[in-house]
């Protein structure tokens, strides 16, 4: 089976770079995109995906605040942050919001593979 | 994996149970029914043992547990505390201490660590009737308790993830990792806490004490990634506290709250690491002043700048790294308690020992080197000052001798006055035995005034007759507690009535590590002189000061002073050469016995910081110095106490 992802970036080039990585392996289905906070917890209860990779960044409500508002709505929510280099402390605070992991930019094909599949397999 | 780190951890943790015990002992001796008390004992009892069989010793934990398990009798109304009771649980606390110190350095367990935990045992099996609680107190019976601290009896880890040097984030990654461990079983320790990886502070090992179901296979897979450089793994033993509910993952809410806290917002160093520091510290300030001197007075603007700057960095170290080695007296307050507690039950004497300002703050070092002289004067007062009860009695007493520790913070300055209210020292009968001793002649000792015969004791020749504790009712070894405390760089000082009892008060530096001094020069040689302990310099007319029979005399305003020559009093040499009578000698003024001495140096080189190093054997018993510093291009400067140097000469 594959596992159904929800993107949400604010930037279509990004968005367009991780559906290609994920779907490229097979393994994944992108069922939707969100390029704000607020949208990301609306499509994240419309879709119910098995894995959000959220930016931190982002218009209206942040990465944070998005992770945070779906974790409630889900405690189980699978949630991974995108992030810049220099944001560690944006990071920690989305993994004490429920995050459960983080990749950052720039990254490989094989760095992003390899976090998602631990995340979901463990 | 690297057990040493654990083991530093398991070392000063077990210790602090220790001494937190022996306190609580203490405590619950006044208020045998006091039940925090005995919650407090019983979890420290469970503490030591659970850490002592994570690290496997097998023996200590035996111990521990027999001790949990009397306090838990206690507190259960099983067994009534008794006398007896608390000297097995003194007994026990001693051999652990033992055990510890035998642990940390690496030898077999002391011989009567298995002797302590079989005789606790089989009190515990058959306890005299004295101990068992009578059937008519139904009203001592404890309430029962909820059920302890406890980690349940899952299988623990110790682990030891260190991240790759070239991982992004290395914080958030140390957290990624603490979740899945939380997610996985319970965090018992780590190292740094999530409080701190949260706040960001990770320096690349995590160190972290779990429980958990998880096979060890599926830990690894868990744990290892890209980012982890390396995982260490260890099973350690389980630790199921009595009564502890099999299978229970997770403890109740209550048990939960009644568990010491095993997270730190705090880092533990070890004191070594701190001493490391301040040596980097003390060379850096060598290579500063070396920096300065070598580039001279003309500067470029901005090199003075960064000079300026280097200087107020340094400053600024040195006052956090002096901060950081403070700590408050009550640190090591319990033991005093056991040392009267423990002597007086032994000579059949009751004392009540009471311990003020134990949150005034002193160098770790100095606090370190107090505790063995002020356990000799504790055990003097309980030995020879305090009065049996009888003769308190007889003589209109309490029956209960009362001794107290007192520090206070002046300034730069700690004074401790230690008092008791015991027969006191009778300065006649010192005089007489200094005499019979031929340490003095009659006419000489008769000449001292009685706070000048009181210090007699501290004496070499003289403390070590053991008669005199038996005339003075003070005084075994005083000369190896004021050699300890000079060494400090403190001063003693007696006081005493006969009758109504004894006052020591010590006088210590707030910091020994670090002074700011005067660099002298004498005959050639470097000495320093602390700051602190000169009043004022002045420029002295050799020609105009008054010789007589043999002492040289500065006529002052404030009267005459007596002066010496560092160089006569260093080498035995002639006064000074011969250009000083043609232009003015630097000396230093300090008072010495409520009067004011000086002291005529070659040169006075400037004031700087200065890091002190101790002498050691057989230099530090040499009373004129103490200790050395070094200088710039390596040169030592032994560092002078003026009041022995003068004593001395």
């Amino acid at each position: 089976m594959s596992y159904k992802v929800l993107i949400v970036d604010d930037a279509a080039f990004m968005r367009s770079m991780i559906a290609q990585i994920l779907e490229k392996s097979g393994d994944f289905e992108v069922v939707g995109y969100a390029t704000t906070g607020a949208e990301a917890l609306q499509r994240y209860q419309e879709l119910g995906p098995h894995l959000v990779t959220m930016d931190i960044i982002m218009p209206e409500m942040d990465g944070i605040e998005a992770t945070r508002a779906i974790i409630e709505h889900d405690p189980d929510a699978v949630i991974v942050m995108c992030s810049a280099l220099g944001q560690e402390a944006l990071v920690i605070e989305s993994l004490a919001a429920g995050a459960r992991d983080f990749i950052v930019k720039p990254f490989t094909a094989e760095k992003v593979l390899q976090m998602v599949h631990n995340v979901l397999e463990h | 994996m690297d057990m040493r780190k654990y083991m530093d951890l398991f070392v000063s943790e077990t210790r602090e149970h220790l001494e937190e015990a022996a306190e609580a002992m203490v405590h619950l001796e006044q208020h045998p029914h006091d039940e925090e008390t005995l919650n407090l004992l019983f979890r420290h009892g469970h503490s030591i043992k659970g850490m002592a069989g994570s690290m496997g010793f097998e023996p200590i934990a035996r111990l521990s547990h027999a001790l949990e398990d009397l306090f838990d009798q206690v507190r259960n109304g099983h067994l009534r505390f008794t006398p007896e009771i608390a000297d097995h649980a003194f007994q026990a606390l001693d051999a652990l201490g033992d055990a510890i110190t035998a642990a940390e350095r690496g030898e077999d367990p002391p011989a009567n660590l298995e002797q302590c935990g079989t005789s606790l045992r089989s009190f515990l099996e058959s306890p005299p009737p004295a101990a068992q609680p009578s059937a008519s107190r139904p009203h001592e019976q404890a309430p029962s308790l909820p059920a302890p601290a406890i980690q349940g009896d899952l299988p623990a880890f110790n682990a030891e993830i260190k991240i790759a040097p070239n991982a992004a984030m290395p914080a958030a990654r140390a957290l990624v990792l603490f979740k899945k461990l939380e997610g996985m079983g319970r965090i018992l320790f780590s190292s740094p806490s999530k409080e701190a990886i949260l706040a960001g502070q990770f320096e690349g090992t995590l160190l972290v004490q779990f429980a958990t179901n998880s096979p060890e296979a599926s830990l690894r897979q868990e744990l290892e990634g890209p980012e982890v450089q390396s995982l260490a793994l260890a099973p350690c033993a389980p630790t199921a506290p009595p009564g502890a509910a099999k299978g229970s993952a997770s403890p109740s809410p209550a048990a939960r709250s009644a568990e010491p806290a095993v997270s730190t917002a705090t880092l533990r160093i070890r004191t070594e690491v701190l001493d490391r520091f301040l040596d980097h510290l003390g060379e850096l300030i060598i290579h500063e002043n070396r920096l300065k001197n070598s580039l001279g007075e003309e500067l470029p603007l901005d090199a003075e700048e960064a000079l300026e700057n280097l200087h107020k960095t340094l400053d600024r170290l040195q006052g956090d790294l002096m901060s950081l080695r403070m700590m408050p007296f009550e640190h090591i307050a319990p033991r005093f308690a056991r040392t009267v507690r423990n002597l007086g039950s032994n000579l059949g004497k009751r004392v009540a020992l009471t311990i003020d300002g134990r949150d005034v703050e002193l160098d770790r070092s100095i606090l370190e080197g107090i505790v063995d002289p002020i356990n000799h004067m504790l055990r003097n007062a309980v030995d020879h000052g305090i009065e049996t009860a009888q003769e308190r009695v007889a003589r209109g007493k309490p029956s209960v001798g009362r001794i107290s520790i007192c520090s206070t913070a002046h300034g730069d300055a700690v004074t401790l006055e230690i008092v008791d209210d015991g027969r006191g020292m009778d300065p006649q009968r010192i005089r007489q035995v200094a005499v019979e001793r031929q340490l003095l002649s009659r006419d000489e000792a008769d000449a001292l005034e009685d706070a000048e015969v009181l210090m007699l004791v501290t004496t070499p020749g003289f403390s070590t007759a053991e008669r005199l504790t038996e005339v003075s009712g003070r005084g075994v070894g005083m000369d190896v507690v004021r050699t300890r405390i000079e060494s400090l760089g403190g001063r003693l000082k007696i006081h005493s009535t006969p009758g109504k009892g004894t006052r020591i008060v010590l006088r210590l530096p707030l910091s020994i590590a670090m002074i700011h001094g005067f660099l002298v020069q004498a005959d050639g040689n470097l000495y320093a002189v602390p700051v602190s302990s000169v009043a004022r310099t002045v420029a002295v007319e050799l020609d105009s000061l008054e010789t007589e029979g043999g002492e040289m005399w500065l006529r002052t305003e404030e009267g005459r002073i007596q002066m010496h020559s560092l160089a006569a009093l260093m080498n035995g040499n002639g006064l000074a050469k011969e250009e000083h009578h043609k232009r003015p000698v630097p000396a230093l003024l300090f008072h010495c016995d409520d009067r004011t001495r000086g002291i005529l140096v070659d040169a006075v080189l400037g004031k700087r910081d200065m890091v002190v190093k101790p002498l050691h054997s057989p230099l530090e018993n040499l009373r004129e110095y103490s200790g050395a510093t070094i200088l710039e291009e390596g040169r030592i400067a032994l560092i002078l106490d003026l009041q022995n140097l003068i004593a001395g000469g």
